[in-house]
């Protein structure tokens, strides 16, 4: 699951670069920008947190493909802002705390919002029982593979996984519920009165 | 008693609230349903974004191999700019390498899986590409391409043709380090000096699941260099 | 009558009719419910229908010979362990008890597959000896730990169901399926109650019958839309899933799920139809009766 959470955060990243472009582009101004960003923006109690050079390297592969516009390129900061504002309010300052906090979900969720933007998907293949089989594929608009990101083979001890409790509100059915048995009795109440009268 | 006229309103009253009723609480109910299940919604709403898409086992192309390398192009030193080559894909079969010494003769092909291992030399996404300047990742099978890599000695020629440029490498070093042991590696491949970074399942010739690497760490004689940007 | 008692009956008749044609729809899901997602026969059906295990054995294989290709196994060997060893049938069974024990809340989150590492274990040996390697004592020891390892790579894709977060499902499953008895049976006699408020709130059958119609054509048509739109849209066939096996699965569930909502609504609609001609037949017979007077 560790493995898996850290390909999600590189998910995000690489997420962000792909666009449907086939120009041959090298590493522009705002791919340079994004690079930086990644690098240096996370600082949590002063310290800069940031993926590890591995995911930087591969994040620059994939930016050599593609071409990253100023309009895409504010979407795409913003998305980045809003993780980064969130993966501070959780306070995620290791791999780890990702699983820890429950972040996993939040955090492929801000990479499928990135892909959506340029037209993109992410899947999942290999096994769903252990993350270190599990592989997160990104597929460009044709369905072909842009990247795969899969750990290498550690065996790891068997987490749990944390799942954050919805803590559901039934107000609004509790109130339909109601309402239906207040119907059901005024009818009822009524039911005398409408049977003495004659119909047509 | 009822007029006929009364009669015939009844009866078209009844066929236009058969029509409408239905609809109404078609419409109603849906919009109940919704209220009452929103707190329960709301947090699957963003589940289903992540597990429906338009991309899956039907629509996927399997990533097979497109080859881009076209045979060697001659470019053994200068300035290799981004806008002058295609730079490799994932799945891009984008060159050849040979190691003196050994049987090694095989594609080079840019990222891994399973089944491009099956299909030649694999340079990983997480390193970089010939004549970049940094670590250059490569992997393949003991029992296949890279069956004879333990042959490689120290000073050995690595010649890695792409479909950029031609590259030179000398065996600097070879070690035997394990699958977990990231330091052991990790230096050439973040590294400043381009190393090409050679590496196998070890050992070789025994049936065994091991955990250990056999890694060949060459220096860089000649070759191109990539300009990725801008 | 006063037209504004006829005025109240109607109104509330109606809303009766709403609560009941809500009633109705939600009787219907639940209980295709559960016949469908919490009746392990269905999941087993649809797992046979989409061919998961002959998928799985070919994506199983082919990990194999990846996992293989490292130990320097290649892959003949595979060839034959996974026509002797490994079946499909074996896959089948297996996938078939999780299941299984995933409804019954007895999710195995340890699976013994000792009888898979047995086999491999033994045509490791013959391979090895086909292939000159000296049945030494190390190379036994190196045999019985890629045996182990390859159970635990079929345990890793074979035992998708006996994961921990299956096995909190299940308990999730077993504390709340006696609540769906529950639901269906109050829900059955409110909407009795409700149908019989409407009855005697009118004197001839046409009447009592019209709202119940509206009431039975409101749910055929809650239980029509729904699941037509999502079968219209593919929802099902949409499921993020790379692996031809788990999607087959999972996508075989979910349109199969669909469109038992929408035989449920086929015979909600046949009702409807039975009503519609006993209301018919019975403005018939008082026409008769008007007459002979």
């Amino acid at each position: 699951m560790k493995k898996l959470a850290c390909l999600m955060v590189v998910a995000v990243l690489l997420a962000v670069s792909m666009i449907p472009a086939f120009a041959a582009s090298g590493i522009n101004k705002n791919e340079q920008e994004l690079l930086n960003y990644v690098k240096t923006a996370y600082v949590v109690n002063g310290t800069t947190i940031t993926v590890p050079q591995e995911y930087m390297t591969a994040l620059e592969n994939v930016f050599a493909n593609v071409d990253v516009t100023d309009a895409q390129y504010k979407e795409i900061k913003a998305i980045l802002d809003e993780a980064l504002a969130f993966c501070k309010s959780k306070n995620l300052t290791e791999i780890d705390d990702i699983t820890k906090t429950g972040s996993t979900q939040t955090l492929l969720d801000y990479a499928r919002k990135a892909l959506a933007v340029i037209g993109c998907t992410l899947a999942t293949k290999g096994s769903l029982k252990d993350a270190d089989h599990g592989t997160l594929i990104i597929y460009d608009a044709n369905g072909k593979v842009i990247a795969e990101l899969h750990p290498a083979i550690i065996k790891s001890g068997k987490s749990s996984g944390v799942v954050d409790k919805t803590g559901a509100d039934y107000t609004s059915a509790a109130i339909c519920g109601v309402s239906a048995v207040a119907v059901l009795a005024a009818a009822s109440v009524a039911v005398k009165k409408f049977r003495k009268e004659n119909e047509d | 008693m009822r007029t006929n006229s009364e009669k015939n309103r009844s009866k078209k009253g009844y066929r236009k609230y058969f029509i409408i009723l239905p609809v109404v609480f078609l419409i109603c109910g849906y919009i109940l349903f919704f209220v009452c299940l929103t707190p329960i919604l709301n947090p699957l709403i963003s589940v289903y974004s992540l597990a429906f898409s338009n991309t899956n086992s039907r629509t996927a192309a399997e990533s097979g191999t497109n080859s881009i390398f076209n045979g060697s192009t001659g470019i053994r030193n200068g300035i290799v700019n981004y806008d002058e080559f295609d730079y490799p894909a994932y799945g891009d079969i984008f060159g050849k390498i040979t190691v003196e010494g050994t049987n090694i003769d095989c594609n080079l092909i840019f990222g891994s899986n399973t089944s491009l291992l099956r299909q030649g030399a694999c340079v990983s996404i997480y390193g970089h590409i010939p004549g970049c300047g940094s670590g250059i990742l490569v992997g393949a099978h003991n029992n296949t391409y890279f069956h004879s890599l333990p042959r490689a000695k120290e000073g050995a020629t690595v010649n890695v043709e792409t479909n950029y440029g031609s590259f030179v490498y000398r065996v600097k070093e070879t070690k035997i380090i394990k699958d977990t042991d990231r330091q052991g590696y990790e230096k050439q491949l973040n590294g400043d000096e381009e190393t090409l970074i050679l590496y196998t399942c070890y050992p070789v010739d025994t049936l065994a699941s091991t955990p250990d690497r056999f890694f060949v760490f060459c220096e860089l004689v000649s070759g191109p260099k990539v300009n990725m940007f801008e | 009558m006063k037209s504004k008692t006829k005025t109240l009956r109607s109104i509330l008749c109606g809303l009766l009719a709403f609560f009941i044609s809500l009633s109705l729809t939600l009787i219907s899901v639940l209980t295709v419910v559960k016949l469908t997602v919490l009746n392990p026969d269905y999941i087993v059906s649809v797992m046979h229908k989409s061919e998961y295990s002959s998928h799985l054995h070919q994506e199983l294989k082919n990990e194999f010979i990846s996992y293989g290709a490292a130990c320097n196994i290649g892959e003949d060997f595979f060839d034959k362990a996974f026509e002797e060893a490994v079946t499909v049938e074996q896959i089948d069974s297996d996938t078939e008890k999780s299941l299984r024990d995933f409804y019954e809340n007895q999710v195995e989150t340890e699976p013994d597959y000792t009888l898979i590492k047995d086999k491999l274990f033994q045509q490791l040996k013959s391979y090895a000896s086909e292939k000159g390697y000296a049945l030494d004592s190390n190379t036994i020891g190196n045999l019985d730990v890629i045996s182990g390892e390859m159970s635990e790579l079929y345990d890793t894709y074979v035992g998708t169901f006996t994961s921990s977060y299956f096995k909190t499902a299940a308990d999730l499953l077993s504390r709340f399926a006696p609540v769906f008895t529950y639901a269906l049976i109050g829900l059955g006699v409110f909407a009795l109650l409700a149908a019989v408020v409407i009855f005697f709130s009118f004197g001839k059958l046409k009447n009592r019958l019209r709202y119940i119609i509206y009431a039975t054509s409101g749910a055929t048509l809650m239980l029509l839309a729904g699941p037509a739109a999502a079968l219209i849209m593919k929802v099902g066939n949409r499921v993020s899933i790379a692996n031809a096996s788990l999607y087959g699965l999972v996508s075989g569930f979910i349109n199969n799920f669909f469109a038992a909502l929408l035989i449920a609504c086929a015979v909600m609609a046949v009702i409807t139809v039975i009503l519609h001609i006993i209301r018919i037949k019975a403005s018939g017979k008082k026409k008769i009766k008007n007459t002979r007077q």
